[in-house]
């Protein structure tokens, strides 16, 4: 039954799937589906994330990249996809992969790119490049009063933006990521064969990648092309933000902080293309010209302070790709939100610049900040507080989050500035928008309703409503912050993790679920009650008691092993540290079958001098037998005194075990010499027969 | 075990062997003169066995980490007496043990590819073992991991006269 609720389900997700696309224009991107599938696939590779050491890689050189053949013989795709129900590759996860991937490769970047702001040569040449004027006017106007000098500052340098923008020129293209052309690439790397149309296409994509990425200028001789750029006066978006940040650090008198914003151009994991075979033969995707005006946002960017004329002022200068005047020199403060960065999130577009995170790094110190919440909404779940058990924790966008701040602390060396940090929690914090429908609310890791909360869910006792959200049928129901979500699990579950749940703890919640044995013999109402609990509710498991009182109140110390024995007749030892005191654990190997060897020592000894020793089970096997938990069992725990006994027995048996193969070999060898001696070698003899 | 021509107790018959008290009055006499103002440290083991008479050929095999106080080259006078009395057990057996060895030596080929080398300085490594193995039908690698782990205490890949020496001991093959 339960399987015939599952696929009629899915039947109907089918169905509003379809209709959905039908009701929609045409888009060559959708927001991608929140499934929990993706949830699933993360805590796998939880643990990887983490372990990766990194090496640095300089990318002033040329970086070649090797991929074997994609292409599996058919027979096994074929096998594949019946198996998966056709959902053959999960490009979504490959896409949060790269994302990932690329983080710490666009940090380096954005780092060796300030190197080159102190070349001295570049200095000189493009300092030279700006007329007399301009420079003029910049001197006269380091002496005038503050007041005047707050006043004209954007005015000042937006003529020098002016001025730049009719100097300098674009010849190449940028960075940006194309995820169509990969998804083309891998969904039909199989069937490109089909028809002779399809293949030509299929290698016309493969082999003109600048077709798709652009024509990126060549460094190969490093600050060396990088000055003859300057003296032409040209290069791609990113090198002439650079330029410009120098001119400015040279024509700009008096004290001041100057900032490069790099917004990291990932992949963005939250849209999935559609039809792209469609777009690919229609040559959407592909970069309209060396200039990037399908780009209409910049990604490198400059911020200034001038703190001597005024605190938490700031200038944000766009010097390359903003047409209005507003937007290339914007006058605004430290910890106000700027919005004119963001892409628009219109899915007709090429929605490849969208971005997740803006980090800048300064000229001084050459330190990276996280500047996002200046730039991007509703990140609060990045500057959330959060308890060890909130399902924040666990969400990719908070992952990746987390990611790029284990990197910039790697590449910075040093503590981050707390101040830097309160302010960029202060505008990340009150810049949010409400969501306005449930599929919202699932996307969003800021907010909740109390009917989308998971069965081991709950909100804090001291969560505050945060707004009120209007359903389709006009039916209201509170919106929480997310950060007060918290996780449970139920007794069993935090054993194994290590945990024990306090005593007089009572459940935040009860599961009503129904058991796989159960479920397996159809048995649809034998359900069980399960007790859920937070982590706060729990603490470390204490060591097993090491004595006990008995009924007088007078305390002995334990030494035998049956005070330990659960109704299963094992301890449950999840953690070394639980192990009791007086007691030690011997792991169980292949070669020496260690409880065979006791059972021998304790033949015809004495019950007082036999070795006792009791099963442990460190955890569960729940994949070889389904709707089981089969323990496993990879220790047993004896007496102290009997640890050193084990050990020696273990030791004799393999002494005795080498010294038998010795016996058997020399006595077999001696027989064989024997034979060899009294009757010769059978081949031997043949041989001196022919010689005679 | 798959033999019960060894067991635990003739192991340990070798390993701390009886000591007669006249070897061991020797023994503590010439001790007493190597470490009469100072410790007796591994470079006086030479002169040591050499006064008493010991077996060059053996002796030279000792290995210094067996006879001394870890960590130190200072040497522990309870191994040095029983390492002394290993080596007289062995003295007294050294046609068995010549025997025997040489049986092994021939049959891995080392007398052929070596000829210069004395019998008793031969080595034999996991590899000749092996050969030895095949020739008397024993499948691969049966064991031979085993014997060595067991004559060299799982120190090294290989064993000389003396580790081979030491297992017949223990074999319970020599005359105590």
């Amino acid at each position: 039954m339960a399987k015939r609720l599952l696929e009629s389900s899915q039947n109907d997700q089918a169905n509003r799937k379809n209709s959905k696309i039908e009701k929609k224009e045409v888009s060559f991107y959708e927001e991608e589906e929140t499934d929990d599938s993706f949830d699933s696939f993360y805590q796998d590779e939880e643990d990887d994330l983490s372990d990766i050491d990194w090496e640095e890689v300089s990318l002033d050189g040329s970086l070649t990249v090797t991929f074997g053949n994609i292409r599996r013989d058919r027979e096994k795709v074929s096998k594949y996809k019946r198996k998966h129900n056709k959902k053959a590759f999960n490009y979504q996860r490959l896409k949060y992969g790269l994302h990932l991937i690329m983080i710490p490769f666009m940090l380096f970047l954005l780092k060796s790119r300030m190197k080159w702001i102190d070349d001295e040569r570049l200095n000189r040449r493009l300092r030279r490049s700006v007329p007399k004027l301009i420079g003029k006017k910049f001197k006269d106007w380091d002496v005038r009063d503050p007041a005047f000098k707050m006043d004209s500052l954007r005015t000042l340098l937006l003529g020098l933006v002016l001025w730049f923008r009719s100097n300098y020129k674009m010849n190449s293209n940028g960075i940006r990521q194309n995820f169509n052309r990969l998804q083309y690439l891998i969904k039909y790397a199989d069937n490109q064969n089909e028809n002779s149309i399809s293949e030509s296409t299929y290698k016309k994509v493969l082999e003109n990648q600048q077709e798709f990425y652009g024509n990126r200028p060549l460094i190969n001789h490093g600050v060396e092309d990088i000055r003859k750029m300057a003296k032409r006066k040209m290069a791609n978006r990113d090198i002439l933000t650079l330029f410009f940040f120098i001119i400015l650090e040279n024509v700009l008198p008096g004290p001041k902080k100057l900032y490069l914003c790099f917004a990291l151009p990932l992949h963005d994991y939250d849209i999935r293309c559609n039809k792209v075979k469609w777009q690919i033969e229609h040559g959407i995707g592909k970069v309209p010209n060396r200039f990037d005006s399908d780009l209409i946002q910049p990604y490198f960017w400059i911020e200034l302070e001038v703190p001597t004329l005024s605190d938490g002022e700031l200038y944000i200068i766009d010097p390359i790709a903003h047409l209005g005047e507003r937007e290339m020199v914007l006058k605004t403060r430290e910890d106000q939100f700027v919005p004119t960065y963001q892409p628009s999130v219109d899915m007709k577009y090429n929605l490849n610049q969208k971005f997740h995170y803006v980090v800048r790094i300064n000229h001084a110190e050459k330190v990276l900040q996280d500047v996002s919440p200046r730039y991007v909404p509703n990140v609060c779940y990045r500057y959330f507080e959060l308890s060890e058990s909130s399902p924040i924790l666990k969400s990719k966008h908070y992952t990746s989050y987390q990611y790029l701040s284990k990197w910039l602390k790697v590449l910075n060396k040093k503590k981050a500035s707390v101040h830097h940090y309160a302010i960029m929690k202060k505008i990340a914090l009150t810049n949010f928008t409400l969501p306005k429908s449930v599929t919202e609310i699932k996307r969003t890791d800021n907010f909740v309703i109390p009917s989308l909360l998971k069965s081991n869910e709950v909100l804090k006792a001291c969560a505050k409503q945060a707004a009120t959200f209007t359903k389709g049928d006009n039916s209201q129901e509170p919106i929480f912050w997310r950060r007060d979500v918290i996780q449970l699990k139920s007794k069993q579950h935090w054993a194994i993790l290590g945990r024990s749940i306090l005593p007089n703890a009572q459940p935040l919640k009860r599961k009503k679920y129904l058991p796989m044995r159960e479920r397996m013999v159809r048995n649809l109402d034998k359900y069980v009650i399960k007790e859920l609990f937070s982590y706060e509710q729990t603490m470390k498991s204490p060591k097993y008691p090491s004595t006990y009182c008995d009924h007088l109140g007078q305390e002995h110390v334990i030494t035998d092993l049956s005070h330990y024995k659960n109704k299963f007749g094992n301890i449950e030892i999840y953690s070394k540290e639980t192990k009791p005191d007086g007691f030690e654990l011997i792991p169980l190997s292949k070669e020496v079958d260690i409880k065979c060897l006791i059972k021998e020592y304790n033949k015809g000894k004495r019950k007082m001098q036999k070795i006792k020793y009791l099963d442990v089970v460190s955890g569960f096997d729940f994949k070889q037998k389904k709707g089981h938990a089969i323990p496993k069992i990879e220790s047993i725990l004896v007496k102290e005194t009997d640890y050193k006994a084990v050990q020696l027995l273990k030791q004799q048996t393999k002494v005795l075990l080498g010294l038998s193969f010795w016996d058997i070999l020399l006595r077999k060898l001696r027989v064989n010499d024997r034979l060899n001696a009294e009757y010769g070698n059978v081949g031997n003899n043949e041989e001196t027969l022919d010689d005679h | 075990s798959k033999s019960t021509n060894v067991s635990y107790e003739r192991v340990e018959l070798f390993e701390n062997p009886k000591v007669p008290i006249e070897v061991e009055d020797e023994i503590l006499e010439k001790y007493a003169e190597s470490s009469l103002d100072h410790d007796m440290t591994v470079n006086e083991l030479p002169r040591f066995f050499k006064d008493l008479q010991l077996e060059p050929t053996i002796w030279k095999l000792v290995r210094n980490e067996d006879v001394i106080i870890e960590g130190t080259d200072v040497i522990d006078f309870t191994k040095l007496v029983r390492c002394t009395c290993q080596l007289l057990i062995l003295m007294n057996n050294l046609t068995v043990i010549d025997d025997l060895w040489s049986m092994l030596i021939r049959n891995c080929g080392r007398d052929v590819d070596f000829p210069q080398v004395a019998l008793r300085d031969h080595v034999l490594s996991v590899k000749d073992l092996q050969k030895i193995s095949n020739l008397i039908g024993a499948d691969q690698s049966s064991g031979t991991i085993e014997m060595i782990s067991c004559a060299t205490d799982g120190k090294r890949l290989f064993m000389t006269y003396l580790d081979f020496g030491c297992v017949l001991g223990k074999l319970g093959y020599l005359k105590m």
